[in-house]
């Protein structure tokens, strides 16, 4: 039970983090989303159940503290962690090259979610301006998911869940 | 995992993407006020993010401040380059300030005098030397010759002992070698007033039945052919005698601060009488 717990405020942690010291890092011309590289990472290393619950945290709360419709993120973060979960039965995604290679495509597909739900689904038009904000974070989330994927399970193994 | 529950999983799965694209079609449908978790989970964010953002202010205020100061010590040490360059300037300005001065008062000095000058510049001075001598920039090919007068305003600087062509060396009146013929402008007692080696004269072979008093004006003679007569030479500090000598010991201060000279006029040409 503690290591559905545990995740719960690192997690709240984590999209405090990508709101405020990303910001700030990338001179507020960059947004990060870090919580996504958990979504993959969950999506690969959790079980199930796990996995899905704390997907679907980490989509309310992205969705409301970016203020959009609270189900959005839980619904893009939802669609990446089935189809990283669905790659875990097959690839034991374990080389970075995977990780980063993974991490990008998923970056790319939360962009065409977001990009096709508020074009398509909440009827938003002039979605371009997405585009350039979603385009630049697919190879920096690429880069730092080796990075975030080692501190995930650090913490993984802090609170004693070694599924690998 | 056993393909049953991993088909039970999957199945999940879609009934959770159901699930949320359902919620959202709803929140769509009926939008909402905020529920109470949404409510609580910005509660608890604005709180964490005002604490990190401050955080971050003071690491940002603080990271500035070292900019600023780091900057600080570059504009620093700009700011005393370029005041050190405004220094230079400075002096260099007020050197020909004073240079333009003192010109001015030589060369009216000059227009005062009924005989023909060369002003030169003073380029080395040897006042502590076994002789005293001024070194000037002129010599023969502007008319200097030896024995020719050096003076400024305030008096006789000296005698010119030696020449080349674009340069002369002047014995001043303290050298011990320095014998110029005087008078005492007050009783008109000749005398030679002769260097001692110091910073002062001595009036020689003035008699005791002479006059002579403290601040009694030394001029030149004229006499020997040295220069024009009535050329100020200094001014009698110390006039003393004893039983045994026949002679007044006379100390003379010239009225020239040899020290201080930059440049002197030297007369070359024919005068006549007195200055």
């Amino acid at each position: 039970m503690i290591s559905w717990l545990a995740w719960i405020p690192i997690i709240f942690f984590l999209v405090i983090i990508q709101k405020t010291v990303v910001g700030v890092l990338a001179f507020h011309h960059l947004s990060v989303d870090l919580t996504m590289i958990f979504v993959v990472f969950a999506g690969l290393n959790m079980s199930m159940a796990r996995g899905s619950v704390l997907t679907l945290w980490a989509g309310f709360l992205v969705s409301v503290l970016t203020g959009s419709v609270t189900a959005l993120f839980m619904c893009v973060y939802l669609v990446i962690f089935s189809l990283s979960h669905l790659i875990s039965t097959r690839i034991l995604a374990r080389t970075s090259l995977f990780i980063v290679c993974f991490t990008m495509l998923c970056a790319a597909l939360e962009g065409i979610l977001l990009m096709a739900i508020n074009r398509y689904y909440l009827g938003v038009t002039g979605i371009e301006g997405m585009l350039w904000a979603i385009l630049p974070q697919i190879p920096v989330l690429g880069i730092l998911s080796p990075l975030f994927f080692h501190a995930f399970k650090k913490i993984e193994a802090v609170i004693h869940v070694r599924k690998y | 995992m056993r393909p049953v529950k991993r088909k039970k999983s999957f199945l999940v799965l879609a009934v959770l993407l159901v699930f949320v694209f359902v919620l959202l079609s709803y929140q769509l449908s009926f939008p909402q006020n905020p529920n109470l978790l949404r409510k609580v989970v910005l509660e608890t964010s604005s709180v964490m993010e005002s604490t990190v953002d401050h955080t971050i202010a003071v690491i940002k205020g603080t990271w500035s401040r070292y900019l600023f100061l780091h900057g600080l010590v570059d504009e620093n040490k700009r700011l005393q380059e370029v005041n050190a360059g405004l220094a230079r300037d400075v002096l260099a300005y007020e050197e020909a300030r004073l240079e333009n001065i003192r010109l001015r008062q030589l060369l009216a000095f000059k227009e005062q005098q009924k005989f023909s000058t060369v002003s030169a510049r003073v380029i080395r001075r040897d006042l502590s030397g076994i002789m005293k001598t001024l070194m000037i920039d002129c010599g023969e090919n502007d008319g200097i010759r030896k024995g020719q007068l050096a003076i400024v305003d305030a008096g006789v600087v000296g005698r010119v002992i030696e020449t080349t062509w674009n340069a002369a060396r002047i014995l001043i009146l303290t050298d011990e070698n320095s014998n110029i013929d005087a008078l005492i402008q007050t009783t008109r007692t000749y005398g030679i007033l002769q260097g001692t080696g110091k910073d002062t004269c001595s009036l020689k072979h003035i008699v005791k039945t002479e006059t002579v008093n403290q601040d009694d004006i030394i001029l030149t003679s004229g006499l020997a052919g040295e220069g024009p007569k009535g050329l100020a030479l200094g001014v009698v500090r110390r006039a003393e005698y004893d039983k045994t000598n026949m002679f007044f010991d006379i100390e003379v201060v010239p009225f020239v601060d040899f020290r201080k000279l930059e440049e002197v006029l030297v007369i070359t040409g024919k005068w006549q009488g007195t200055s």
